[in-house]
Order: C-alpha cells, then structure tokens, then sequence
C-alpha cells in the first residue's frame, strides 16, 4: 500500500508553488490560468480532507465561476484600458486613506473575532454524523451550522453584485451569434447541468451538495446559455433581476423571523417541518445565487459597451 | 478491491490494470505532445484524441474493480460527458487558433 503522504505531500507542494506563481507571474492571462489550476488542485485536496461539500464548492465557484470572471475582467482591460488618473489632491486624498485605514481596522477586527470564536468554540462534534463515512471537521460545521452557513452566503453574495453596480457596468444588452460548435454544446450540456443543479440541491438534505453547491452548476449552466448566444429572460430587467437576486436572502430573513415568533428562536425550526422548510429555502436561495453570479458575469463581460441607460 | 473469489477476479484485475497502466500511458503522451509540438493545433490534435481515449481507458479500468453496477454507470457517464464537451471545445480553440495563427500552420 501506498503511504497517504506520497500523494498528499507533492500535492500540498504542488498547491503552494502554483499560489506563488499567481502571485508572481508576469503575464496577468498566465495568472488567470494558473490560479483555475490552483482551485481544481485545491478542491483535489479538500476531496483528501473528506470534504466533499467543501471541494465541490470549491471546484464550482473557486475555479469555474471565478476563473470566468477573472479572464471576463483580463479581456475588458484589453478592450478598455484605464486612463492614467491625476494623483488625488485635498479631501479625495485625505478620504482614500481614512477608507484605508478603515479597512485596516475593520480587517484587524474580524481576525480578532475569528480568533476568539475559533479559542472558545470546543472541537465540533457532528450532531448529525453521515452514517459510517469519514467526516472533515469543516464538513461537520458545515452541517451543523448549516442554515448559517447559507443564510451569509447569500448575503456576502448579493453584497458582492451591489459593488458591481455601484460601479455602474452596463449588461450585455442583444444576444449574439455563436459558432455552431458552441451552440450544439449548449443544447447538449445545459438541461444536463439544470438536472445535476436539482440532484445536488435535492441530495443536500442528506449528503454532498446543498444550494450553494447547486447554485454554481446553474450558474454555469446560465453562463453557458449567454456564451452560447442565448438571451435570459430575467437578465435585461432591471426590476425583476434585482428581485430574484435578492429573494434568497429576503425568504431566508423571513422564515427566520417567522420561525423566531413561532418558536422562540432564530431559525429555530419546529419537530418535523424541518426538512421541507430547509428544501424550501435552498431551492430560493439556489435561484437567488445562480441569478447573482450569471449577473455578476455579465456585468464584467468585455462584450458589452460603457456606459448607456440600463444599470 | 473485494477479496478475489477465483479465477475470474484476478483475471478481472488483471485487466483492469493494463487499462490503467494503458490509460496512465495515453495521458503521459498527451501531456508530452502538450509541452513539445510547435503550435496550438498539432497540440490540439494530439491532446482531445490522448485525452478521450487516456480518460476512458481510466473509466474502463475503474469500473471493472467496482462491485456496484451503478457506480460503473456513472463512471461511465463521467466520460461521456467528457467527451462531449472536448468535441466542441476542441473545434472552438481550433478555430481561433487557426484565425490567430495561420502562417505557423502552413509552414
């Protein structure tokens, strides 16, 4: 038998000298590239860890979606370049570096909260252990704090697309023509991708997936759609985008709260009803989620021109 | 790996070994045509074809030590899936590489 180390340790080598070459490469494609082979790697080394959960999410959003969008952002920079800006003067200079500052103060603070929450809590025991399969601690907080766990990724998501049109990019407004290999891929992948999304969302009640992980493989599957020329119905309507971004989190809050009058606590859910309630938010969450990183994609898609009506 | 009944599990094994070892074989020739022919779609050729087969002899070779008829189905299917998407992909970076780099094609 092979020892665990023969294939862990060149891997954990492997995984910090590709972090230091995207780091340090010169050529910011390389970069980009470099950095989707370091989050497949990565998710490898979590799958070792026993965390599927955690490698799915991992390989999905880590490589797939940010990989996108990083080589969406690299190709907009060579449509648009920035034009050198004059060096800030007065009160716009004062108030970069206060908003540093800031940021140096709020970064010091949540290191420090972590900290203490990672001291005072006791090694998780799972509550509800995956009847004889080996559990990663993370996997086991995951699932213990599940709830939690999606509820903030919903907002960090949200969060992340209120950025994205504070700065004011414009969508891609007309569907376009796509080469014909592209589009039989589409036909072909999409529904595939549609039913692996429902598998994974429908299997988090029980093992691996859950809606983030289903998110991300519909997510795909949308941004798949756009590439291949296909126009989304809720992406060029401002109202009803920012309503289906933002109904995970607005359902999620509301049950929430529902369940706090009801039961005395946030989230706490009654005997029995758990399992549909927990269904019920992740499919939501699992539309919300995909909605924000279809629309986060195409908000930094170099396909589309500055800066005209739509926000 | 079940403990070997007979005859007939260490012949399986047997095989599923070569198709590993041939699988492990097609991948290394793949990643060596990757890193050594001159332009992108001589490396293009040599990857989607040592690739495909690489894979699938992989899948071939997993799925003769599985015991679960349903895990070989979905080994299976992870192939198929593979090849579906290299076709495509493959052809796409073809033709940008073949809009890109005309002159180096031709001498």
């Amino acid at each position: 038998m092979i020892p665990a180390w023969a294939l862990d340790g060149p891997l954990a080598a492997l995984l910090l000298w590709l972090a230091w070459r995207v780091l340090r490469v010169e050529d910011l494609f390389q970069a980009g590239v470099l950095f989707i082979v370091f989050g497949l790697l990565l998710a490898v080394v979590w799958l070792r860890l026993h965390a599927p959960d955690v490698a799915l999410a991992e390989a999905a959003i880590g490589a797939g979606v940010t990989g996108a969008l990083y080589i969406n952002t690299l190709a907009g920079m060579e449509a648009h370049p920035a034009e050198p800006e004059p060096a800030p003067a007065g009160w716009a200079a004062a108030s970069r570096w206060l908003a540093g500052l800031l940021s140096v103060v709020l970064a010091l603070l949540m290191t420090v909260l972590a900290l203490r929450l990672v001291l005072a809590v006791p090694p998780p025991v799972p509550t509800t252990p995956v009847a004889g399969k080996l559990t990663n601690p993370v996997t086991a907080v995951l699932l213990d704090l599940r709830s939690y766990d999606t509820l903030l990724e919903t907002a960090v998501l949200v969060e992340a697309l209120m950025g994205v049109w504070i700065l004011g990019r414009p969508l891609a407004a007309a569907p376009h023509t796509a080469p014909e290999a592209l589009r039989g891929l589409v036909r072909v992948l999409v529904p595939v991708m549609v039913v692996v999304s429902g598998a994974l969302l429908w299997n988090g009640g029980g093992g691996t997936g859950g809606a983030f992980q289903a998110a991300a493989v519909l997510a795909a599957a949308g941004i798949l759609a756009r590439l291949g020329g296909h126009s989304l119905p809720f992406l060029h309507h401002p109202r009803r985008r920012a309503a289906l971004a933002g109904a995970g989190t607005a359902f999620f809050l509301a049950v929430g709260l529902v369940l706090m009058a009801v039961t005395g606590s946030f989230l706490g859910y009654p005997a029995g009803g758990r399992d549909w309630l927990v269904l019920a938010i992740e499919a939501v969450a699992t539309l919300s989620l995909a909605t924000v990183l279809v629309v986060l994609f195409e908000a930094t898609s170099p396909r589309q021109r500055p800066p005209e009506g739509d926000p | 790996m079940p403990p070997a009944p007979g005859m007939g599990a260490t012949m399986a094994e047997l095989l599923s070994l070569s198709l590993l070892a041939a699988g492990v074989f097609f991948f290394a020739a793949g990643t060596v045509a990757l890193l050594r022919f001159p332009d992108t779609l001589t490396r293009l050729h040599a990857l989607t074809k040592a690739d495909n087969l690489g894979l699938g002899l992989i899948v071939l070779g997993l799925a003769l030590r599985t015991t679960q008829p349903a895990e070989a189905g979905v080994l299976l299917l992870i192939w198929l899936l593979a090849l579906t998407a290299s076709g495509p992909v493959g052809s796409l970076l073809g033709g940008v590489a073949a809009r890109q780099e005309p002159k180096d094609r031709r001498s």
